[in-house]
């Protein structure tokens, strides 16, 4: 029966690594195929870039938006400034910026399958490696994971570092003595984590979880270490704030409070659920373990806190799915650890009033352990279908598809298995096509040509054309919903019909901007790129002065 | 018994854990009704708050279930 048993769990793991390498090889194929896209792919792609050029300058690109060129960051830096010697050598490129943040969940995964093995390690002086490469994998293998990995964006940069920091607090608690090895770790942890913060304000979760933690731990370290990380985290600030003056309070800080709306937590919460169900489970009955018969590990607080907190601020105006990246992380951990410890029987329960009631069933122990073997690898294979999203096309895609039966129900021809229900599940994981590169160089061509400056949703066809990046849509709006922007000075720029074009997809500036464009612009063509409709302005007739580009 | 708290010996047990969550869980939740009710709105209580109350609420839960687990470690 043993033996029976120990085939069918090799079987049954090698399928669960097939599953997961599938899964690998999408994400792959689809990194490989958006990085070296030249254009924004994810709205506001470029304004990151934008940010590595001002700050490969020495300016600062938290500025007022209230004059030309209205543009200001709502980012923090650090994810900027790693990729300015990029910058420096091969100028403004989308490709070195999604090449991190796909580097960047490549170690994640790999911090998160350390973390797995590790712990087994320190437990029973064992690690369990295919357990802890699965959890690793199944980080990569999540539809929030894959849709954000390669993008021009700071998100799983951040998740990178808090990982880190999570993953080497951890290892330092668990050295015995109060070594200067142990402090050291400490530093570089709490390193770490102030570096997440600020790569994007949403590590602020994390930090919350460590120092809770490490309050319940010793009320006095946690003073002391909390102290120490606000001086570090204030004096960056204080800095920033003076070098910007005051805009990085005004831009990064304020203009990111917004309110929340609740169908779209509630909706993002069942898709969360509904693609990681089979690892939440698992991670949620460790957690109910330590809360109950162990001491709290950071992992757990760590998990429930991001969870909690981001899965909350998912529901705010520029939030989305992607705020459930770190609780993602978080159960991929959590679930390799509970799996780890179920196939070693390495849960014990002192007495208290719930083991005497779990003790009746005390006798089904060796049950319980050996059936680990069987569901485990079950767990990692239907979370595998879970979260299965590929395309639907191409020589390898194509074929399988049929197979399966999957019908593209995405941009692109791509399939999702989260669909497109839940509001702030953003339209993105598809691949581009030459198709797209086209339409992209024909929407480049107006800015090109134009002898006035073009005001542009994106700021790709600008950095293409070689021309100035005017206007960041979102931050517009953000401080306009604050109550903080004026916007006179562009309203009458547009007015006057001081632009070549104006190139709108999402139409995400404020309302008196975008009625100003109303009323002095006319559509002159749509052009389709990356299932988006991108459309093109020019001045209303009779009002027109470019001569070259006139328009009736 | 606040040297202790603040020794590099002290870290909080189950039980204190337990106190902790039944006191922020039932303070949260009658400081959610009093903003309700200073607030004066004829809305009544929105979804904010409900799921905060929700929140809160399992948290004194958990907190009471903490308590008998006594001095293990939190």
């Amino acid at each position: 029966m043993q033996r029976a048993l120990a085939f069918f769990h090799k079987v049954l793991i090698g399928i669960a690594l097939i599953v997961m390498l599938f899964h690998l090889t999408v994400y792959i194929a689809y990194a490989a195929n958006l990085i070296p896209f030249p254009f924004d792919y994810d709205q506001g792609e470029g304004f990151e870039l934008y940010d590595t050029q001002l700050f490969s300058e020495f300016q600062t690109p938290y500025r007022d938006l209230e004059p030309y060129p209205y543009y200001a960051s709502n980012y923090p830096p650090v994810f900027h400034l790693i990729a300015v010697p990029f910058a420096w050598l091969f100028g403004q490129q989308y490709w070195y910026g999604r090449l991190l943040g796909f580097l960047g969940t490549l170690i994640t995964a790999y911090a998160i399958g350390y973390a797995v093995w590790r712990d087994g390690k320190h437990r029973i002086g064992r690690g369990n490696l295919i357990i802890g490469v699965l959890a690793g994998l199944a980080f990569l293998a999540s539809n929030i994971t894959y849709r954000q990995g390669p993008l021009l964006r700071q998100q799983m940069s951040m998740v990178m570092f808090e990982t880190l920091a999570i993953v080497i607090l951890t290892q330092a608690e668990n050295l015995a003595f109060a070594s200067w090895r142990k402090r050291r770790l400490f530093l570089i942890g709490f390193g770490m984590l102030i570096l997440a913060g600020y790569t994007k304000q949403l590590a602020a979760y994390s930090a919350v979880a460590v120092l809770i933690w490490l309050f319940l731990r010793n009320p006095r370290r946690a003073i002391a270490w909390g102290t120490l990380f606000a001086a570090v985290g204030a004096g960056i600030f204080a800095l920033l704030y003076i070098t910007s003056d005051g805009q990085w309070w005004k831009q990064a800080i304020a203009a990111n409070v917004n309110t929340i709306f609740w169908p779209q937590v509630e909706g993002l919460f069942r898709l969360w659920y509904g693609l990681h169900g089979f690892l939440i489970i698992p991670a949620a009955l460790l957690c109910l373990y330590e809360l109950y018969f162990e001491r709290l590990s950071l992992y757990v607080i760590w998990f429930s806190v991001t969870l909690t907190l981001g899965g909350i601020s998912s529901g705010t105006w520029g939030g989305g799915d992607s705020y459930f990246a770190t609780s993602v992380a978080g159960l991929s951990l959590l679930s390799g650890v509970f799996f780890s410890r179920w196939l070693a029987g390495d849960f014990t329960f002192p007495p208290n009033y719930l083991s005497r009631v779990l003790g009746l069933l005390k006798p089904l122990a060796p049950l319980v352990t050996a059936c680990a073997l069987l569901i485990v690898p079950l767990l990692y294979i239907g979370y595998g279908r879970a979260v299965l999203k590929m395309p639907t096309t191409g020589v390898l895609f194509e074929p399988l598809a049929n197979w399966w039966g999957l019908e593209p129900n995405a941009l692109n021809g791509f399939y999702d298995s989260a669909g497109r229900i839940a509001g702030g599940y953003s339209d993105i994981g598809h691949f581009v096509t030459a198709q797209d590169y086209a339409n992209a160089e024909r929407i480049t061509d107006y800015v090109r040509n134009s002898e006035k400056p073009v005001l542009s949703e994106e700021a790709g066809f600008s950095f293409r054309a070689g021309r100035d990046v005017v206007s960041n849509p979102t931050q517009l709006l953000n401080v306009w919903l604050r109550g903080q922007y004026d916007g006179t000075t562009l309203i009458n720029q547009i007015d006057r019909q001081e632009f070549g074009y104006i190139i709108l997809r999402a139409q995400f500036y404020p309302t008196p901007v975008l009625l100003a464009i109303s009323r002095a612009y006319d559509t002159i063509e749509v052009i389709p790129m990356n299932g988006f409709e991108y459309i093109i302005k020019a001045p209303k007739s009779g009002q027109w002065s470019d001569t070259n580009y006139f328009v009736e | 018994m606040i040297k202790h708290f603040f020794s590099l010996e002290f870290t909080f047990s189950k039980r204190w854990l337990g106190i902790i969550l039944v006191v922020v869980g039932v303070l949260g939740c009658l400081g959610l009704l009093a903003f309700d009710v200073i607030r004066q709105s004829d809305q009544g209580i929105g979804p904010a708050q409900r799921a905060a109350m929700l929140g809160l609420g399992v948290a004194a839960f958990i907190g009471l279930t903490l308590i008998p687990l006594g001095k293990a470690e939190a």
